[in-house]
C-alpha cells in the first residue's frame, strides 16, 4: 500500500493513492457525502476547533480518506476532534457533511479497536450506570434540588443500558 | 467606387466658423468657464458666432447648431465638448443635415481632457479650453470639404478553416442567401472535433456532430466547399477581396467581400514535459480520444488495457514568462473529467493530478461530479513543485505531493495521460501575413478589442472566429461563427460600405518612387502605380486607416493627410504658440 | 394543549438544577402541562453515539418509546439530547432495518417505537405552543432594554433539516423572546459558532479558547448578558469566564432562558434558583427594577 523511498535527505514515506477507503466510508451510514467534496475549504473556514488547533483541518483529513490512506486515518485521534457542530454541513455546498463522515469514521475506528481514553470511559460509564453523571451527584446537589423543590431521586434506568453492553460492546467495543 | 459629394464647395467662400461650446452639465462647466471660452472665441479670426449650450449632443443643442448655420451662413463648425470618440460621428450627421460637408467639423475635447483631468485647477482648466478651442478653430480655417465615398460590397464571404467553426459561418451565411467559399487545407472537413471520442457534455462522438455540419455544407447551393486548399495571397480591400486559393499547386483567385478567418487550435506536443516521449505509456489526452476513436484503449506498451490510470492537467499551459504557454487552454479540465468518468468503468483506479480546476461550462460541473461520484480521485500538486515522472527498469513510477492532504504520494500507472495545451495550429504565421493580423503573445490573432470587438479586427472585412481568436471548445467556436456570420451578412446584405475619407494621398508630382512608404504601411494600402512612368505611389483609399505613418516616412513630402494636412497642423501649433492672431497674418 | 414529557438528560439535573426547576415554573406558569420523565436513560450523544450508531438509536429510542408509551410528546431542554432524540427519531423513521433492530431490544421491556411521537426543543413549545403574544402579556417587570446577546448552542439548530428548530443562519426565537421580554437582543460576530463544550473531552485547550472567544465577542457588542436554550453552553459559557486573567467584575451573567423569562414574569428567585447561578444577574435584575439601582437612577438622570 506504501512505498518507503531512502533519499538523502532521510526517510520519506510515498503513499499510493486508492479508492478502497472512499468506498468503505460510502457504505457506512452517515459516510455517503464522501464522493461528493470538491476540496473548497469553506467546511474548514467555518470550523470552530480548526482555528483554535492547530493539527485539525476537516478538508485535509477528508482529502486523507478520499486518497486511501486508512491506517493513518483509523489510527489517529483527529476524526475524534470533531465537535459535532454541524457548522460544516450548514455551509457545505455541496452538500457533505464531514462531521457525519468523522462519526463513520468513528464507527469503524471502534471496531477496529481505536478509541480515545475518554470516550471509552465516559461511554462506558454511560452503559454502566444508564447515565454519564452518577459520579458527580453529591450530597449537596442534592440539597440544591431539595432547595428547589426537585426530586432527589434521580430515577435513572441501568438494566437497559447494561443489555445493550451485552448486544454491542461486549469483549471490548466491537459489534 | 462610388462617390457623392455633399456639402457645398467652400473652397472659394471665406471661412464662416461657428464655435459651439457645451457645458455637458456638470462634466465640462463644473470645471472650465465655459461663457469665457465662447467669449473669447468671438474674438478670433474667421468665427462669425459663439455660444453654449447645457448638452450639445441632446436634440435641443444639435437643432441649435443647425439653426446657427442657417442664421449665421456658417460654413464650418467647432464643437468644444467630450470626446471625439463619444460624438464625432452625431456631429458630423448634424452639420451634414444642415448642408455643411462633414470633414468641415471639428471637436475640441474640453471633457476627458480638460474638465475630467485638471478637475481642481479650473482657472488653468480654463485657460487649457481656451487655447485648444483657438487652436481648433485655427484648423477649421483651413478645413477642405472631402467627398463622402463608399464601395460595393461582393456578396460572397470567404470562410478560411473548415472545421465546426468554418462549417458553421458558411452555413449561417448561406442560408440568409449569400455565397461562401469554404477553404480547408486537409483532405476532410471536421477540423479538431472530429478527431475526439467522446465530446462534453453529452458523450457523442465527435464526428456524430461534425457529420452533421459536413453532410448540411456539402449540399448546400450557396457553398463551394475546397479542400486540400490554403489561402496563399490577398489584395484588395473590404467588399472587394481578391483571395488567391492554392488547391495541390493550382491557383484560382475569386472575388470576395468579407473574409472570416477561422482556422482553429492543435493540441501541443509536450516534448520537454513530464517525460513525454520517453515512454509509450505517456500520451497527449488528444492521442488518448484518437486511440479511443480507433478501437479500445490499450497500453501501447504492451497493448493491455490499463488498470491504473493518471492524468496530468495544465501540461504546458499557464506557464509564467514561456511564451506561446501562458494561456489557460480552458477546454482540458472538462475533458479530462469526461474522460476520466468514461473509462472509470472498466479501469480500477483513476486519480486526476491538477494545479486548478475549472469545469465552468454549462453541464461541466456534473461532469467532474459524475468522475468523483465514480471514485475518481483529485490530487492537487502545488504548482512550484509538479509531479515527478521517473522510469525505473521501463516501468513508470509517478511522484507528487498532495497539497490538501499534505502528503506524498507515489503511483505506477499503466498509462499517464498529459492534457497538454490548445495552441494556434502550424501555418498560422503565415496566415497572419495573408491577412494582415496580427497576434497576441499566446499566438492566437488579436481581434479589434477584446471586449468590445472580439469577432472584428483591424482589417476592415476580415473576421476571426473559434479557436483562431482564442483557445476555447466546440460549442464556444460554433457562437462566434455566428457571430461572425452575423457581421457578414450586415456587410453583404447593405451592398456597400461606407469608408473614411481622412486618407492618404501621393503628390505624384513629388513621388520619388523610394518605396518607403510601401515598407511603413502597415495596412498593404499603398502600391506603386505601375501605369505610370516612372511608377509612383499610389494610395487604396478603401485599404487606408489614415494613420499617417507614410506621410511621416515619406522622405520627399510627397504624401498628404486629407483633413490632417501639415498647413492644418502647423497653423495649430501656431495658434497655440502665438496668441493672439490676426487675420492673414495682420496684413489687412 | 398536550401534556409532555420533560426530558432533562444527564448534565441538567446535577450540573444546574436551577435550570430543571426554572423550566418547570415557567411552563406552568404559561399553562404548558409538562412532566418529569422517570426511569430514562441516557440519550447516547456524543459518546455512545461516537461508537456504535446501532446503540446509539437503541438508547436515544428507548426515550421516545417510552414517551409514547405514556402518549406524551418530549421537550428536550438540552441541545445535545434535544439533536440526538431528534436525529433518532429521523433515523428510525426513515431507516426500516434499524427500527426493526431498535425495536427487537425495545421488545424485552414491552415497549415498541411507532413514530408517533414528537420531539421538540424548549424554544419550539415556547414559540409554536405558547406564542409570543402569550409571553408579552405574562410579563409584569420587563427588562428596559437591557442589551442581551442570545445564544443557541450548535445541537439545538443543527442540521437544520433534521431538527427543524430555528434558522441555521439567522436564528430567531431567542432574540424574539428576548425582545418580547423588554430586553435588547444584539447581534454580534460569531452569534451561530458552538460554545466549545463538546471539545472539553478530548482538548480543553481548544474548547476554553473556543468559549473564550465567544465571550469577547458578545461583550464586544456591548451586551450584558447571555441568554442560552442547551445546558451546557451554560456551563461552558460560565465556566470560561473563571478561567486565567478573569476579573470577577468583568464576568456577564449567563443566564438560562426560562430562568430569564421567570424574572420578567415575576416569578421569585428561590424557584428559579438564581441564587444557584456562579455568576450573579443582579445587574439584568436591576434593569428589570427587581433591584433599586444607582445605576438606572443615574442614567435616567443624566438623559434630563
Amino acid at each position: 500500500m506504501g512505498a518507503r523511498t531512502e533519499t538523502n535527505k532521510g526517510l520519506e514515506i510515498e503513499h499510493t493513492p486508492s479508492s478502497n477507503f472512499a468506498k468503505e466510508i460510502e457504505a457506512e451510514p452517515g459516510g455517503e457525502g464522501i464522493s461528493k467534496c470538491i476540496q473548497c475549504g469553506i467546511c474548514t473556514a467555518s470550523c470552530a476547533v480548526s482555528s483554535f488547533s492547530d493539527r485539525y483541518r476537516p478538508r485535509q483529513l477528508i482529502q486523507k480518506i478520499i486518497i486511501g490512506k486508512r491506517d493513518e486515518v483509523l489510527q489517529s485521534d483527529l476524526p475524534w476532534l470533531c465537535m459535532t457542530c454541524r457548522l460544516c454541513e450548514e455551509r457545505c455546498q455541496e452538500g457533505v457533511s464531514p462531521a457525519e463522515i468523522f462519526q463513520a469514521v468513528r464507527h469503524i475506528a471502534t471496531r477496529e479497536g481505536h478509541i480515545p481514553e475518554v470516550f471509552k470511559s465516559t461511554a462506558e460509564k454511560a452503559l454502566s450506570d444508564g447515565w454519564l453523571l452518577g459520579d458527580a451527584y453529591s450530597d449537596f446537589i442534592e440539597d440544591d434540588r431539595d432547595d428547589l423543590g426537585l426530586d432527589t431521586d434521580l430515577g435513572w434506568d441501568n438494566e437497559f443500558t447494561h443489555r445493550l453492553k451485552k448486544k454491542y460492546f461486549s469483549g471490548g467495543e466491537g459489534d | 467606387m462610388t462617390e457623392a459629394e455633399t456639402g457645398t464647395d467652400t473652397a472659394a467662400e471665406a471661412p464662416r466658423i461657428g464655435v459651439f461650446v457645451c457645458m455637458c452639465g456638470h462634466n465640462i462647466a463644473g470645471t472650465v468657464d465655459v461663457e469665457a471660452v465662447a467669449k473669447m472665441a468671438e474674438t478670433l479670426p474667421y468665427v462669425a458666432f459663439s455660444t453654449t449650450t447645457m448638452f450639445m449632443c441632446a436634440d435641443s443643442g444639435q437643432q441649435l447648431i443647425k439653426d446657427s448655420i442657417k442664421e449665421h451662413s456658417l460654413n464650418r463648425v467647432v464643437v468644444a465638448s467630450c470626446s471625439p470618440r463619444m460624438h464625432e460621428p452625431t456631429f458630423r450627421r448634424v452639420v451634414e443635415e444642415a448642408d455643411v460637408n462633414r470633414y468641415l467639423f471639428d471637436q475640441v475635447n474640453l471633457r476627458e481632457h480638460v474638465s475630467w483631468c485638471h478637475m481642481r485647477q479650473p482657472e488653468e482648466a480654463t485657460e487649457k479650453a481656451k487655447d485648444l478651442v483657438r487652436m481648433s478653430v485655427a484648423r477649421a480655417a483651413l478645413l477642405e470639404s472631402l467627398p463622402v465615398k463608399s464601395v460595393e460590397v461582393e456578396p460572397t464571404a470567404l470562410i478560411v478553416g473548415g472545421g465546426v467553426t468554418g462549417m458553421r459561418a458558411a452555413l449561417d451565411i448561406g442560408d440568409r442567401g449569400f455565397n461562401a467559399i469554404l477553404v480547408e487545407r486537409e483532405k476532410k472537413l471536421g477540423g479538431q472535433i472530429a478527431k475526439l471520442a467522446s465530446v462534453y457534455p453529452t458523450g457523442e462522438q465527435g464526428n456524430t456532430l461534425a457529420d452533421q455540419l459536413i453532410k448540411r455544407v456539402k449540399t448546400h447551393d450557396k457553398i463551394e466547399v475546397m479542400t486540400e486548399s490554403t489561402v496563399t495571397d490577398l489584395d484588395g480591400y473590404i467588399g472587394n477581396f481578391d483571395v488567391t486559393v492554392t488547391t495541390n499547386d493550382a491557383d484560382k483567385t475569386h472575388r470576395v467581400g468579407t473574409i472570416i478567418v477561422a482556422t482553429g487550435i492543435q493540441p501541443f506536443k509536450p516534448h520537454g514535459y513530464y517525460s513525454y516521449g520517453d515512454h509509450p505509456d505517456i500520451i497527449t489526452l488528444a492521442e488518448l480520444e484518437e486511440m479511443r476513436l480507433k478501437g479500445d484503449v490499450l497500453r501501447p506498451s504492451n497493448g493491455k488495457p490499463p488498470k491504473t490510470i493518471a492524468y496530468i492537467g495544465c501540461v504546458a499551459s499557464r506557464e509564467s514568462g514561456v511564451k506561446g504557454h501562458e494561456h489557460c487552454s480552458r477546454v482540458c479540465c472538462t475533458a479530462i473529467a469526461k474522460s476520466a468518468g468514461e473509462l472509470k468503468d472498466n479501469a480500477d483506479e483513476i486519480i486526476i493530478l491538477y494545479e486548478d480546476l475549472r469545469t465552468y461550462g454549462k453541464g461541466h460541473e456534473e461532469i467532474q461530479r459524475e468522475a468523483r461520484t465514480k471514485h475518481v480521485i483529485y490530487s492537487k500538486f502545488p504548482p512550484e513543485k509538479k509531479p515527478r515522472p521517473e522510469i525505473v527498469d521501463g516501468e513508470l513510477v509517478l511522484h507528487w505531493h498532495d497539497v490538501f492532504s499534505d502528503d506524498n504520494l507515489i503511483l505506477k500507472p499503466d498509462l499517464l495521460v498529459l492534457a497538454s495545451a490548445m495552441v494556434p495550429p502550424e501555418g498560422s504565421e503565415d496566415v497572419s501575413k495573408v491577412f494582415s493580423l496580427t497576434r497576441s503573445p499566446d499566438g492566437f490573432f488579436n481581434p479589434e478589442h477584446v471586449k468590445l470587438a472580439p469577432l472584428t479586427t483591424h482589417t476592415a472585412g476580415v473576421m476571426i472566429a473559434g479557436g483562431a481568436q482564442a483557445a476555447k471548445g466546440a460549442a464556444e467556436s460554433i457562437t462566434d461563427a455566428s457571430g461572425a456570420a452575423a457581421k457578414a451578412v450586415g456587410l453583404m446584405a447593405r451592398g456597400e460600405v461606407e469608408i473614411e475619407a481622412t486618407v492618404s494621398r501621393v503628390i505624384p508630382e513629388l513621388c520619388s518612387s523610394c518605396h518607403t512608404c510601401i515598407s511603413a504601411c502597415p495596412y498593404n494600402a499603398i502600391a506603386m502605380d505601375e501605369s505610370q512612368d516612372p511608377p509612383v505611389a499610389l494610395v487604396t483609399e478603401a485599404k487606408c486607416h489614415g494613420c499617417g505613418t507614410c506621410a511621416a516616412a515619406c522622405p520627399s513630402s510627397a504624401i498628404m493627410m486629407l483633413h490632417s494636412t501639415d498647413d492644418q497642423i502647423l497653423a495649430m501649433v501656431e495658434a497655440y504658440l502665438c496668441a493672439p492672431m490676426e487675420p492673414d497674418g495682420g496684413a489687412a | 394543549m398536550t401534556d409532555y414529557f420533560v426530558y432533562t438528560g444527564c448534565t441538567t439535573p446535577v450540573r444546574l438544577p436551577a435550570y430543571e426547576a426554572a423550566t418547570m415554573a415557567v411552563l406552568k406558569h404559561l399553562g404548558v402541562n409538562a412532566h418529569h420523565m422517570k426511569d430514562v436513560n441516557c440519550c447516547g450523544a456524543q459518546y455512545i453515539e461516537s461508537l456504535n450508531r446501532s446503540a446509539f438509536a437503541a438508547m436515544s429510542g428507548r426515550i421516545l418509546a417510552i414517551a409514547e408509551r405514556f402518549g406524551k410528546d418530549v421537550i428536550a431542554i438540552c441541545g445535545a439530547c434535544s439533536g440526538s432524540l431528534k436525529h433518532v427519531k429521523h433515523m428510525l423513521d426513515t431507516e426500516p432495518d434499524l427500527k426493526a433492530e431498535v425495536n427487537e431490544i425495545l421488545a424485552e421491556e414491552d415497549l415498541e417505537y411507532t413514530g408517533k411521537v414528537e420531539v421538540k426543543h424548549l424554544l419550539q413549545i415556547l414559540r409554536d405552543e405558547v406564542g409570543y403574544d402569550a409571553i408579552r402579556r405574562a410579563i409584569v417587570q420587563p427588562y428596559n432594554g437591557v442589551k442581551l446577546a442570545a445564544h443557541y448552542g450548535c445541537h439545538v439548530t443543527r442540521p437544520a433539516e433534521i431538527v427543524q428548530v430555528d434558522d441555521p443562519e439567522v436564528p430567531r426565537s431567542i432574540d424574539d423572546i428576548i425582545e418580547a421580554c423588554g430586553g435588547d437582543a444584539v447581534d454580534y460576530a460569531g452569534k451561530v459558532r458552538c460554545c466549545g463544550g463538546p471539545m472539553l473531552a478530548m482538548d480543553e485547550k481548544v474548547a476554553t479558547a473556543i468559549g473564550s472567544e465567544k465571550i469577547t465577542n458578545v461583550k464586544a457588542a456591548g451586551a450584558k448578558g447571555i441568554v442560552t436554550a442547551c445546558v451546557f453552553c451554560n456551563i461552558q459559557l460560565t465556566q470560561v469566564q473563571f478561567g486565567e486573567g478573569g476579573e470577577p467584575k468583568d464576568r456577564i451573567p449567563v443566564l438560562t432562558l426560562p430562568q430569564f423569562m421567570g424574572a420578567a414574569m415575576g416569578i421569585d428567585e428561590e424557584t428559579l434558583g438564581m441564587p444557584l447561578n456562579k455568576i450573579s444577574p443582579d445587574v439584568l435584575l436591576e434593569f428589570a427594577h427587581r433591584i433599586e439601582s444607582k445605576v438606572i437612577r443615574r442614567e435616567q438622570e443624566a438623559k434630563r
